[in-house]
């Protein structure tokens, strides 16, 4: 007798992404919401979805969303974290988002140590406005704003967040993940797991940052891009635990 | 009691549970008024934000989750609150904003000045919304105000901003605090959680053109009923007045000094000072204008409330205007000297 | 090149699965499994196709109503339930079966 062992997540809008086929994101909000189903904290999870591709998150999250201005994530989930601090908050945020606009509220918050999980999708370029520069496009690559390729002189160095944010004291848990082959989606999971299990234990400040590919604005087909992220950009930002004081952290009073 | 303390103790009171700001002369007491008192309280959380942009989207983050919410800062700091005003706008969330307002445009000084009147009447953001105004002329009335902006705020949920100025916030006078009221704000507005039913999310894009319209219009709608029950405005000897002032804020104090000086020279000079300065008590004005001839409004600015006068009497009557930007505070005697020039021929004419 | 790796990986397979019945009563055999792919929701990203190790799902030759060549399942009997396709499928177009 066959019995189903892989669906839709619970939490997960019954409707279709508008993201790019083979895009990152979709993935990611699978995964956030299967472990949402899994910890059962979907009465208590409120997301603050960011300015960018992922703006419409609050179609497909079945859990409440407050939408923050490009960049604001972190300081609007810091703002209901404190209000409701029993309440899992989570930043979902693209890198423009978290490492551009917003690098100052993102690196406070981490600063703070708010106890909040941040979900830090890394594409290496802007999505949603067209494929321009990003802090995390890679030295060489191709962007609508870095033509032919991204210099160092005029453009400066891709930015590692991860390991930034490492170096605070306020953070406790940073991991970098990918979504391109099955395997690293696995891990991926346990990663968004591990982090919102921090949060639930009033660890402190954790951030998952998923390599995300992202075909159309880096002119390849879906299969290219994944590995294009093994091949290049995980030289780049290399794929692993970057920080992780485990129970030893303390997050702020409930 | 400073003033700028007064507003802390008065949002304490007023059940303000959540603040987060960044020290900018001259409103830091306040700023150092929350952190020291607002942690004593029971669940109250104040935050030093990194800038006045974080600052402003960590209170709609906890206007949400159903704080009263405040941030505080001063001319240039309110520039860059802008975006986070029209947000907590468009989603329709309650939050007190105060401006201390200084010497400006650019870095300014620290001295008072009255040079965000457009920024906080006409938007100051983008976006058709607009923000309730309060401007109090006295410590005691910042008070009464700070208080009155919460439940603003919650009834109507919509940003309300106290508008005041350096000589305000540095200046001590006695007061008194009244009794608050108790909160009003249904709970289904409030973010926490979907807990077993739907889930709900707070957002301002509206792709659709017919919808984002229809949202226009009903934030519209909802100024027009902020402006038929909130305006608010004091007048100051105006019944046999020949010559009508109009003033607000410390300017509005000032001219009180002057009307003074002039009612003993014979002037018959009276003062029309608006406390809400959004909505405007433009019809106030208009009906005075049936039997004044002459309106000097004067601001500590190069006139910007003039505007709103000048619409307001839509033609009627002489206008003149007398300013003093910059951070300079204009004395009662120049301004009762700019009123007795302007009065001469209605003097010289004999009146009774 | 899809299908020489393919017909690679089904030598392989077959030398596995002789080896399998020579060792059988001590390994345990595969499970099988079942997996539907939703045509309507398939964006023609083909990484499900790269996905399956024995290369079990192919593209259609049909369109579906938006205008992207699905994928569909031909591996007849021999699917595993290992889930690997759907894990990586971004539409959530793949349900899997196992028994």
């Amino acid at each position: 007798m066959m019995k189903k062992v892989f669906t839709r997540p619970k939490y997960l809008k019954d409707s279709i992404f508008h993201y790019c086929a083979g895009c990152g994101h979709n993935i990611a909000h699978r995964l956030i919401a299967e472990v949402i189903e899994e910890l059962d904290i979907r009465d208590r999870t409120i997301g603050v979805p960011p300015a960018g591709c992922a703006v419409l998150a609050y179609n497909y999250f079945d859990v409440d969303m407050l939408e923050a201005m490009h960049g604001r994530g972190c300081a609007v989930a810091t703002g209901i974290k404190r209000t409701l601090p029993d309440r899992i908050v989570f930043s979902y945020q693209g890198d423009g988002d978290l490492a551009a606009i917003g690098t100052a509220e993102t690196f406070h918050a981490a600063n703070r140590g708010e106890n909040i999980t941040v979900f830090f999708i890394n594409n290496a370029v802007y999505g949603m406005t067209g494929g321009q520069m990003a802090p995390t496009t890679l030295l060489g690559q191709f962007s609508t704003t870095s033509a032919p390729a991204r210099d160092a002189g005029l453009d400066g160095y891709p930015i590692r967040m991860s390991e930034i944010l490492s170096q605070l004291e306020g953070t406790q848990y940073i991991e970098r993940c990918a979504v391109n082959t099955p395997s690293n989606i696995v891990r991926a999971k346990r990663a968004i797991k591990k982090a919102f299990q921090y949060q639930m234990d009033n660890v402190g400040f954790s951030m998952v940052e998923l390599l995300s590919q992202c075909p159309t604005n880096w002119k390849m087909t879906p299969i290219e891009a994944c590995r294009w992220v093994d091949k290049t950009m995980t030289r780049v930002f290399p794929i692993g635990v970057i920080k992780d004081a485990g129970k030893k952290g303390k997050g702020h009073d409930a | 009691m400073q003033g700028n303390r007064v507003i802390g103790e008065a949002a304490i009171r007023a059940g303000c549970r959540f603040y987060a700001g960044y020290p900018i002369t001259p409103q830091n007491e306040l700023t150092e008024y929350m952190a020291e008192n607002l942690r004593k309280v029971e669940g109250g959380t104040f935050i030093q934000a990194e800038s006045e942009i974080a600052a402003i989207n960590m209170v709609m983050g906890a206007s949400a989750a159903g704080a009263r919410a405040m941030t505080s800062s001063s001319s240039p700091g309110i520039s860059l609150k802008q975006e986070g005003i029209s947000a907590l706008a468009s989603d329709e969330l309650p939050a007190v904003i105060v401006n201390i307002m200084r010497g400006g445009p650019g870095l300014g000084n620290i001295l008072p000045a009255q040079g965000d009147y457009f920024q906080a009447t006409r938007g100051g953001g983008h976006g058709d919304y607009r923000v309730v105004v309060l401007a109090p002329a006295s410590v005691q009335e910042l008070a009464d105000l700070t208080m009155d902006a919460f439940d603003l705020a919650d009834r109507y949920r919509n940003p309300v901003m106290i508008l005041a100025d350096a000589m305000i916030g540095q200046m001590m006078e006695p007061l008194v605090f009244r009794k608050p009221q108790p909160r009003v704000y249904d709970e289904c507005y409030i973010l926490k959680g979907a807990g077993q039913g739907r889930s709900r999310f707070i957002r301002g894009l509206i792709l659709d053109a017919i919808r984002m319209e229809e949202h226009n219009w009903k934030l519209y709608r909802k100024y027009q009923v902020i402006t038929k029950n909130e305006i608010r405005h004091e007048t100051f000897k105006t019944e046999d007045a020949d010559v009508l002032i109009v003033a607000y804020g410390t300017a509005a104090r000032i001219a009180k000094g002057a009307i003074k000086r002039c009612r003993e020279m014979g002037i018959r000079v009276g003062l029309i000072r608006p406390i809400t300065l959004w909505p405007y008590p433009a019809e106030v004005i208009k009906r005075f204008s049936e039997k004044v001839e002459t309106f000097i409004v004067f601001e500590m600015s190069t006139g910007q409330m003039l505007e709103d006068v000048r619409l307001a009497l839509n033609g009627a009557g002489t206008v003149h205007f007398y300013g003093r930007p910059g951070g300079v505070i204009p004395t009662p005697v120049e301004l009762a000297r700019f009123i007795e020039h302007h009065t001469k021929n209605l003097w010289d004419r004999g009146s009774q | 090149m899809l299908d020489i790796t393919h017909e690679l990986r089904k030598k392989s397979r077959a030398g596995l699965d002789a080896r399998l019945t020579f060792l059988k009563g001590t390994t345990t055999p595969l499970k099988k499994g079942r997996i539907t792919i939703d045509f309507e929701r398939c964006k023609e990203c083909h990484l499900c196709v790269y996905a399956c190790k024995n290369g079990h799902i192919q593209p259609a030759s049909d369109y579906n109503s938006k205008g992207y060549r699905p994928v569909v399942y031909c591996g007849g009997e021999d699917c595993t339930g290992c889930t690997l396709c759907a894990i990586t499928c971004p539409e959530i177009a793949i349900e899997v079966y196992r028994e």
